[in-house]
């Protein structure tokens, strides 16, 4: 395309202008967090016999009691919720509600200028939609989809595959996803049986047929590596498959696929 | 912000009342297509679905094949997952999408429900469409630039349902005590119990601060009987969930103490200072 209008410069200019409106709104916050400290200190909190205490301010009151009592249970307690900040989600998002109700309720302006801001709006998305497929990491998932997904796709079709196993919870799991009407499990030694990890999976995964071929996958990429939960478990797996008589089928820089009669114990399908 | 006088203008100014009528009509379906857009924006930016997204995506073909809110064949994690973005994937799979196409479709559906569950709850409150549209947009928006609620709330949703039913909760108890409706108090009664029946940690993490913060705010004599007439409902959420919770299959539970430990160790260790 040989077009004198310039799409890349003009999402350029969009996004420059979406990061000052950004800018403005925390402006706006800051201006209001430094008016909040002045003013709502004073406020008794018990005097409200008639008139009901502002809707902002009751959420702004509850989210700041919900976000110091969830730090007090981060800290003393472990929870199976798990002991990490994403349980005070909710305080979180009724302070941003609390501090945008309070803007927008002094914000006094007109129908047409509403709308236009609207339309604006949807450009700024419209435009960072396309920005952001051209980020770097947008082209790294076009780098797993046609390193990783499209030879294991290939692979399913050639030898009519339905299960894929692996070590790793973090590479295997997204291949039901990516690669569809298959079941992909990650496994473990239990009491001297190779099973499917109970956790997040498919029982029926661990079902095969007699003389079916299965799929092992082993990844090579750098920051599954990083999670030492699986390395143990992927090398124990890996020679486990190989002594059984897997083979190698293909080697690429980011993974290596074996294929080969299943491993996993038959006494774990449930039918 | 507060009156709704516009109507009785409307009234009397025929002209005015079907601008008008057009007007909140633009922003009730601006109320469905900004949460789509949000969508769209956020999975453009998420490069491949991680392990746990995917585990929601096995969860609801399970849930398809067996045709059962709690299939027996899938796995189950630390929790029950009942009311997260498994419900509207499977229904996707339902309607005949498949792998990435039905995550995409069913988690934006569930993000376009929970955002207008979110405006509607709002607008009941502040009795203005346009200020509760422009509020929870940006406030979606602001979610999007923090990767990490982007991915519990946005992408994984596994925070989405909780966070909602949080604020309907709160803003219904609000209304509730200010305007003495009992649909709200009804609603508030039955959000607290829906977190309570996927996962009753939750539920406390909200109650404690929230009772905490009631007693506060508007005093001991206005709460005390919605908060007695609410509990044995909570109660009965909770037991519901223990009885689900130990019939469904599951090897363990894992307790995050290797996650906590670090910060426990650097919170307490300013405790110590005075101690020596």
């Amino acid at each position: 395309m040989n077009s004198k209008f310039n799409l890349d410069a003009f999402s350029n200019l969009i996004t420059l202008l979406s990061w000052a409106f950004y800018f403005g709104m925390l402006v706006i916050t800051i201006a209001y967090l430094i008016k909040l400290f002045k003013n709502y200190f004073r406020i008794n909190l018990i005097n409200t016999k008639n008139n009901a205490l502002c809707f902002t301010d009751y959420l702004l009151y509850l989210s700041i009691i919900g976000l110091l009592s969830n730090l007090f249970v981060l800290i003393l307690t472990n929870t199976n919720e798990g002991g990490t900040f994403r349980t005070w989600l909710w305080a979180v998002f009724l302070l941003y509600i609390a501090f945008m109700s309070f803007i927008v309720s002094k914000i006094k302006i007109k129908k047409v200028y509403m709308v236009s801001f609207a339309v604006f709006n949807a450009l700024i998305f419209s435009f960072s939609i396309y920005k952001a497929y051209n980020f770097s990491e947008s082209q790294n998932r076009n780098k797993y989809l046609e390193g990783n997904i499209n030879p294991i796709k290939q692979l399913i079709k050639e030898h009519n595959i339905r299960r894929i196993y692996g070590g790793n919870f973090w590479e295997v799991m997204p291949l039901n996803v990516y690669a569809s009407p298959i079941y992909a499990s990650y496994l473990i030694i239990d009491n001297n049986k190779i099973t499917i990890q109970k956790w997040l999976t498919r029982q029926d995964s661990a079902c095969t047929l007699p003389n079916e071929n299965v799929l092992y996958v082993f990844n090579h990429n750098e920051k599954a590596r990083n999670n030492k939960d699986f390395i143990e478990n992927e090398k124990t797996i890996l020679s486990i498959t190989i002594s059984n008589g897997a083979k190698l089928i293909l080697s690429t820089p980011t993974q290596d696929i074996y294929i080969g009669k299943s491993i996993v114990d038959p006494s774990d399908c449930p039918y | 912000m507060y009156n709704s006088s516009y109507k009785l203008v409307g009234i009397k100014d025929e002209k005015s009342f079907y601008t008008m009528k057009l007007y909140n009509t633009l922003l009730i379906i601006l109320g469905l297509v900004i949460p789509v857009v949000i969508s769209y924006l956020a999975f453009a930016q998420v490069t491949i679905l991680h392990g746990d997204q995917a585990a929601h995506y096995v969860l609801a073909t399970a849930m398809w094949n067996e045709n059962s809110m709690i299939p027996h064949l899938f796995n189950y994690g630390n929790q029950l997952i009942l009311i997260r973005n498994n419900i509207f994937i499977a229904l996707a799979l339902g309607l005949g999408f498949s792998g990435y196409e039905a995550y995409f479709v069913g988690a934006t559906v569930a993000l376009v429900f929970w955002f207008f569950v979110i405006y509607m709850s709002l607008y009941s409150v502040n009795k203005s469409l346009r200020n509760s549209l422009l509020v929870v947009s940006t406030v979606f928006l602001l979610l999007l630039l923090n990767g990490a609620s982007r991915d519990y709330i946005i992408t994984q949703q596994s925070h989405l349902a909780n966070v909602a039913l949080a604020f309907v909760f709160i803003s219904q108890f609000y209304k509730f005590i200010t305007e003495r409706q009992k649909i709200s108090f009804i609603l508030s009664i039955l959000t607290i119990c829906l977190i309570a029946l996927e996962e009753p940690a939750r539920a406390y993490l909200i109650l404690a601060p929230f009772l905490l913060g009631i007693t506060l705010i508007f005093g001991l004599r206005k709460i005390y009987k919605p908060v007695l007439l609410g509990m044995p409902f909570i109660i009965a959420a909770i037991i519901i969930n223990k009885v689900i919770d130990h019939n469904i299959s599951r090897a363990y539970k894992i307790w995050y103490s290797h996650f906590n430990k670090g910060y426990n160790k650097k919170l307490f260790a300013l405790f110590r200072v005075y101690k020596k």
